[in-house]
């Protein structure tokens, strides 16, 4: 069940449609929602001039975190349920530590697409700090993607602990007795990974979790595994897509294409990530 | 997140007897399935002298897999349980019993001395830690499964401490009370947050769970036991601990709260990485 979700954004005009997205998911939750807000002190104009006085640069600072703040309490107000506010500002290394803090006390961490953002280095590094750091799942909710309850999800499945922590996230994120269709894609029998019969055994697992599961094996057929999802996904009418992130290395992403990488950077759907 | 599927983990030992009742009654409490796996560890090279009962053999470890499976049937009776082996060399057997509990919720182990091989015990214990993300429950014998109104989680702020609350939120009672002992509660960008305990606290509240934050000091609960201690002397049903927080190495070579309580405790322990 989620009861406390926190959204990370880092303005209040360009993010004002995640905003509403993300209130109208909390609210159909029934969950908490803070917006934290973050704030990158070094990109700002006034810091570029470098025979400014110091302490003028610091209102500069002060002032542009204050109009940041006032933006995104004004994109809240009118919401029907309240959102809380927690403004972040320090230097782009530490706001991904910051990411991974929120994410530690929250069920769930928020992320929009790429237009929610005006610093998309921000962006890349809140979403890979929290996914590996945090402890919880990370949603991302691209431009136009909404989600309030999820009747329907895919769970990409390539048995990886990974993917197991999808497993478990999905579980809170999904209605009661949702339909979950669990894909695999190119599947291989290994000792370490999926057995004989792919997805059988996460697919037993839902089952006494009381969810509506299917097994589905996919091929790729040349194209990257994240379009496979996607496609499925879309044709399937699923609502949200669920996946265990970063599950392999790093070489492997470059030589084969990376599924987490690929979704962060532009997906049709919201996703789940969880590592 | 109800308990649904649970895995328990034996050897070929004849000590487990009160465990494995354990095992049955915790299942049945929370009307979840029931697997039990079975391990048998053939002596490798680098096993060959920690292994307490060295058959000759080879028939004799399948006899002592078939009396164990044997034992298990009678005592759960009526009552379906799945019965699996891993009967290999060690190494197999700790990746094998990682794969077979990434598809459970919880893993069953009873304390050292109900397994006549602790050595594998523990270092399956870590496998299953370190590979499946699944978390790991040691049960002291006589347990009797309850609803569990208090438990008690040690916080430190890493990530390891956010999948032990997220796992002990699974066994506590709604409205359970929740004592979060948190450790070396400084204030800091890394992990508590600029008041320690105020965000957690409120964020239990949210689950509506009763929370207390107890602030502890490392060198107060200098060794494993005054961590537990803490616990029971709050009343606690039940610890819950992230493992392995620190670096497996490091909590070898210094010792560490993890290693010093895999053998178990006079109160539940449940292990989250």
């Amino acid at each position: 069940m989620l009861k406390d979700l926190v959204a990370i954004v880092d303005n209040g005009e360009a993010a004002r449609s995640l905003i509403q997205r993300a209130t109208a998911f909390a609210a159909a939750q029934d969950a908490h929602l803070a917006i934290s807000l973050m704030m990158d002190i070094f990109d700002n104009a006034a810091v570029l001039p470098p025979f400014d006085y110091y302490p003028v640069i610091l209102d500069r600072i002060d002032e542009e975190e204050q109009r940041r703040t006032e933006a995104v309490k004004a994109a809240v107000k009118d919401e029907a349920v309240p959102v809380e506010v927690r403004p972040v500002a320090d230097a782009l290394a530490y706001l991904g530590g910051a990411s991974r803090v929120e994410g530690r006390y929250a069920d769930l961490l928020l992320i929009g697409g790429a237009s929610a953002f005006e610093n998309q280095k921000l962006r890349r590094r809140s979403l890979q700090a929290a996914v590996t750091g945090s402890g919880g799942p990370v949603l991302c909710l691209p431009d136009n993607a909404k989600l309030e309850r999820v009747d329907r999800a895919v769970l990409g499945w390539d048995a990886s602990k990974e993917a197991r922590r999808a497993a478990r996230d999905l579980i809170d994120v999904v209605n009661p007795g949702a339909v979950i269709d669990i894909v695999c894609v190119d599947p291989e029998s290994t000792a370490e990974g999926h057995g004989p019969v792919p997805g059988s055994d996460i697919a037993r697992h839902l089952a006494r979790h009381g969810f509506k599961v299917d097994v589905h094996v996919l091929s790729a057929a040349g194209r990257r595994i994240s379009t496979v999802l996607q496609r499925f996904a879309a044709e399937n009418g699923a609502d949200l897509l669920a996946i265990g992130a970063f599950a392999h290395s790093r070489m492997r992403d470059i030589l084969l294409g990376g599924v987490t990488r690929d979704l962060i950077d532009d997906a049709s759907l919201p996703v789940l990530l969880s590592r | 997140m109800a308990i649904r599927d649970i895995l328990a983990v034996v050897d070929t030992g004849d000590k487990d007897e009160q465990f494995l009742r354990d095992a049955l009654a915790f299942a049945e409490f929370h009307n979840a399935s029931l697997s039990f796996v079975v391990l048998s560890a053939l002596p490798s090279a680098d096993y060959a002298l920690t292994i307490a009962r060295p058959y000759v053999f080879l028939q004799d470890y399948t006899e002592a897999v078939e009396a164990k499976q044997q034992r298990i049937a009678k005592l759960a009776g009526g009552s379906h349980v799945e019965l699996r082996t891993i009967s290999d060399q060690p190494a197999v057997i700790f990746t094998k019993a990682a794969v077979y509990a990434r598809y459970a919720d919880v893993v069953l182990f009873g304390p050292a001395e109900n397994y006549d091989y602790p050595p594998i015990r523990r270092e399956t214990i870590e496998s299953i830690l370190f590979a499946s993300g699944r978390p790991v429950l040691i049960v002291p014998n006589g347990h009797k499964p309850r609803p569990i109104g208090h438990l008690a989680i040690g916080w430190n702020a890493t990530r390891e401490s956010t999948h032990a609350l997220r796992a002990a939120s699974a066994f506590a009672a709604p409205g359970a009370k929740i004592d979060v002992i948190v450790l070396d509660a400084k204030p800091s960008t890394k992990g508590h947050g600029s008041e320690p305990g105020a965000d957690i606290a409120r964020h239990l509240a949210r689950h509506g769970f009763a929370a207390t934050v107890v602030p502890a000091w490392a060198d107060e609960l200098s060794d494993a036991n005054g961590l537990v201690k803490a616990a029971r002397e709050r009343g606690a049903a039940l610890l819950s601990l992230g493992a392995y927080g620190h670096s497996r190495l490091r909590e070898m070579i210094l010792g560490g709260v993890t290693r010093d309580l895999l053998g178990g405790a006079p109160i539940p322990l449940l292990f989250s990485h």
